[in-house]
């Protein structure tokens, strides 16, 4: 897989182009798909069609397509076949989620993923192919999310994009939301001065101290910053040289070059989150806590791409009387006309064990009103788009990375399996060959 | 092993006042002379009181008939002669084609097996038990053969188990604990034990070292930061005399002696240990300090499920010396696995054991072989492990690690293989020198 952003594009350019030339034969097997029913999520559905993989990538979708010699033919005749399902915000795969200081936007994901995470197994066994992973709830800025193809051993080769956005969460981990806005504005404005004039501001006041590590040649020598600190720095925390790195990167986000993905706890963290959107030009994605259906009204005005929380459905008791109401967040929002995309919960000791997966969130959502090519869509092309992954999954269509979901049957009906689930061209999962659901499912000895 | 601190630990080391300049980095015997010099009487102490026979003088010429001799460099000798002078070993071979020059002591173990010494990767018994500096994330300037205490207890019961060079490192309580030393397990001055200071550098990557409080470095994620920027400090540094040395920078850069020594170190001569433990940190291990970073280094530990990993370490020749976990319960299959067994069914051959002691017990590193052979490993494999593998691993074995002519005369003679545990080691040379013998100095083991 190649990781880094223009070699992708220019491979994808060249895929484009040169269809199957510009990788040696050996790279992939070529694959086709045949007589499946084919959701592209680019079109209209595809009745017994046929999927060309070359090379890991699609090389052609369409009901009468020849398919040469040299393919390996999967035979998915009844099947269902959709491009595989995006995981649009997940704290799930790492080593730890959380840093306790709230301000770390210079932290990567990366440095904690764990492939061999059973979160990136429970992907496969469930269709998702692709995972916006990204810092937990519980820091004011987590640091940096990136996007993830979910299998492999070895994390560099699994990634499809290092850096998608910075985290940012409303939700104070600690003490009062106006001492945790009050942080937060302080840093987005120390990022939109180092954007302006490339000056890192004086975290205690407006003084601005000189960007030394610009001047130095940060990229260069990066570790030159904490040089002359000596012990003393690296005992504080952070250091003026994470500081510094973190602001370069926040600056990133003022006028929306970098994608802000800001959790909102509760409504009122919306208007906070929309003035904040305003006043720093954010490009946002706005992942919401269980209240948020008070703020819908707020949410209704601007068309920013939205995750609903992972309790779709839940009861909330009215403080003085005690009476219970019963509250479905995707009827709010189908109600009010606001799209919205799906988490599934990473915790396994949930009670509501449904929520635990995707396609159970859309089934959810369907059955409150939303109609069923959009909730397909919030599993796949709209997450792309969201974390600005789209040129490359997300969709069936040529020149995209063959991520493929082949499933028994209807996607949001309870009784359908995940048959088989393609990363890159290779089948990655195969309900044929998964011991633990056969450990699950047989039938007790007699 | 973290944070060992034990309760009433003597001071034995005090740190003297030092000059500070470029003459540390030139002089580093002299300077360990002049820090060592309590360290020093003790050793003396330990050395009379020990019973090494004082009749050989420092450099004996020996000619040792062995039974077997397991050489770690191709097949074992039956019947052979080990010549030993100037403390390195002079000629190794079938007794019939040996010679014994004149004035050779000859010494008889023609019913036993001689191999080389064992060398234990991952050793915190070599001095006092201070191992951690808890101030700091990360401890460059930290050199722990500033606290060495030669042929200490617990060395000299570790000999009786065969071991005979250690890799004494600083704990786990911060991401990077200093610099550890490899030394000889026998009595001597510092000077003379120490094989190579700075040894290793000592790198934690999760766990122990996590912190608390607003300090960044409570996660995974901040910890691989903090090392990340420490490590790209140190490389600009040797980098920068790396450019003065090749004649492209006017001026010497000026002397750091928090990063002095990280030259070794990106030059390559010598490794990190690495405390790392799981698949998410064995992984970060390799993508930041091996691939990022491009340092050699050595799996610590390696334990829980990072076995997972072994295709990836295969593919860049990465040693793993696991332990002192020996075995993993496995909710996949329900099962112990034998980690090195895992490892070596995996294509590492670059393997071997640890004990971390005091964690294991010194003397029971060659009971960690024996373990991993329970588990599946092969008894050829883990002497290997525990001789010129390690060697290889911690980038000594033109010194230790196999009976071969130029290296040096450290051998182990026992009753038989000592991975079998019903064999015990009956007598141990170190650089040409009997430091236990059980009939001299009774079996301690």
């Amino acid at each position: 897989m190649i990781t880094n952003t223009k070699h992708r594009l220019a491979a994808l350019i060249g895929a484009a182009l040169l269809v199957g030339q510009c990788w040696p034969a050996s790279v992939e097997a070529q694959v086709a798909l045949r007589g499946g029913r084919i959701l592209t999520m680019a079109g209209d559905p595809i009745d017994s069609g046929v999927i060309l993989i070359r090379d890991g990538r699609i090389e052609a979708v369409g009901p009468d397509l020849r398919i040469p010699v040299e393919f390996k033919v999967i035979d998915v005749t009844g099947k269902v076949v959709m491009p595989g399902f995006i995981d649009v915000h997940s704290s799930g795969g790492m080593g730890q989620a959380n840093e306790r200081n709230p301000n770390v936007p210079f932290l990567s994901v990366l440095d904690t993923i764990d492939a061999k995470s059973p979160y990136f197994e429970e992907c496969r066994r469930n269709g998702i192919t692709t995972a916006g992973i990204a810092p937990g709830n519980s820091t004011m800025i987590g640091g940096q999310i990136a996007a993830l193809k979910t299998d492999g051993t070895f994390v560099p080769e699994m990634t499809l994009q290092r850096l998608v956005g910075i985290k940012i969460s409303l939700r104070p981990p600690a003490g009062s939301r106006m001492s945790h806005l009050a942080l937060l504005r302080r840093e987005l404005n120390r990022a939109k001065k180092f954007k302006a004039d490339g000056l890192v501001a004086a975290a205690g006041g407006d003084e601005a101290a000189p960007a030394e590590a610009e001047s130095r040649g940060e990229a260069e020598v990066p570790g030159d910053a904490q040089g002359g600190e000596g012990t003393e720095a690296a005992a504080q925390a952070p250091t003026a040289a994470q500081q510094q790195e973190g602001i370069k990167i926040l600056s990133k986000l003022i006028g929306g070059e970098l994608l802000a993905v800001i959790y909102c706890e509760t409504a009122m963290d919306v208007g906070q989150a929309l003035m904040l959107i305003e006043e720093f030009e954010l490009r946002p994605l706005l992942v919401l806590g269980t209240q948020v259906d008070q703020a819908v009204d707020l949410l209704k005005v601007k068309n920013y791409p939205i995750v609903l929380d992972t309790n779709l459905v839940f009861w909330r008791s009215q403080p003085r009387t005690r009476v219970e109401e019963k509250i479905s967040l995707p009827k709010v929002f189908n109600d009010a006309g606001v799209a919205y995309m799906f988490q599934a919960d990473t915790n396994p000791s949930r009670a509501t064990l449904g929520s635990n997966y995707l396609w159970y969130q859309a089934a959810t959502a369907v059955k409150y009103g939303l109609p069923r090519d959009r909730a397909l869509a919030a599993l796949t092309i709209e997450p792309a788009r969201a974390l600005g992954i789209d040129p490359w999954v997300g969709s069936i269509e040529p020149g995209k990375d063959a991520d493929i979901v082949v499933l028994t049957g209807d996607p949001l009906a309870t009784t359908t399996w995940v048959e088989q689930t393609l990363i890159g061209g290779r089948v990655v999962y195969d309900r044929g060959q998964d011991e633990k659901l056969r450990r699950l499912l047989e039938q007790p000895d007699r | 092993m973290n944070r060992i601190r034990g309760p009433g630990q003597r001071p034995i080391v005090e740190r003297g006042v030092m000059e500070l300049g470029n003459e540390i980095s030139l002089r580093p015997l002299a300077v360990a002379l002049l820090i060592f010099a309590p360290a020093v009487l003790l050793a003396a102490e330990a050395l009379s009181q020990d019973s090494v026979d004082q009749s050989r003088d420092d450099k004996p010429r020996l000619a040792i008939h062995v039974g077997k001799i397991i050489t770690c460099v191709g097949e074992p000798i039956i019947n052979g002669t080990i010549l030993v002078s100037a403390g390195k070993i002079e000629a190794v071979g079938p007794t019939a084609e040996i010679a014994v020059p004149a004035g050779y002591q000859e010494i008889d173990h023609r019913d036993r097996f001689a191999m080389p010494g064992l060398i234990d990767p991952h050793c915190h018994v070599g001095g006092s038990s201070d191992l951690n500096e808890m101030v700091y994330q990360t401890n460059p300037e930290l050199r722990n053969w500033d606290q060495i205490i030669p042929h200490n207890d617990r060395l000299k019961i570790g000999i009786a188990g065969g071991v005979t060079t250690v890799c004494f490192i600083p704990g786990s309580g911060t991401n990077m604990g200093g610099w550890g030393v490899l030394m000889k397990t026998g009595p001597g001055k510092p000077e003379d034990v120490i094989i190579r200071a700075p040894g290793v550098l000592k790198i934690a990557q999760a766990g122990n070292p996590e912190r608390q409080g607003g300090e960044v470095g409570s996660g995974r994620m901040g910890m691989n930061h903090v090392i990340r920027q420490q490590l790209l400090e140190g490389q600009y540094y040797v980098r920068q005399w790396d450019l003065y040395e090749a004649g492209q920078l006017e001026h010497p850069p000026e002397v750091n002696l928090r990063l002095e020594n990280f030259k070794p170190l990106f030059r390559r001569q010598i490794p990190i240990l690495v405390h790392t433990q799981q698949y998410q940190v064995v992984h970060a291990t390799i993508a930041i300090l091996h691939d990022e970073m491009n340092l050699k280094i050595i799996i610590g530990h390696a334990e829980f499920n990072a076995f997972h990993l072994a295709p990836e370490l295969v593919k860049r020749g990465i040693p793993v010396m696991a332990g002192p976990r020996g075995f993993y319960f496995d909710p996949e299959i329900g099962q112990l696995r034998g980690l090195v067994a895992e490892y070596d069914q995996r294509g590492v051959t670059a393997l071997g054991v640890n004990t971390d002691s005091p964690v294991v017990p010194q003397e029971d590193l060659l009971f960690q072989a024996a373990m991993a052979v329970r588990y599946g490993w092969t008894e050829e494999k883990a002497i290997r492990g525990m001789t010129i593998e390690a060697a290889k691993a911690l980038m000594i074995d033109d010194r230790v690690g196999s009976l071969e002519p130029g290296k040096d005369a450290d051998i182990v003679i026992a009753t038989g293989s000592i991975v079998d545990l019903r064999n015990y080691v009956v007598e141990v040379f170190i650089d040409g020198r009997s430091v236990y013998n059980i009939a001299r100095d009774r079996r301690r083991y």
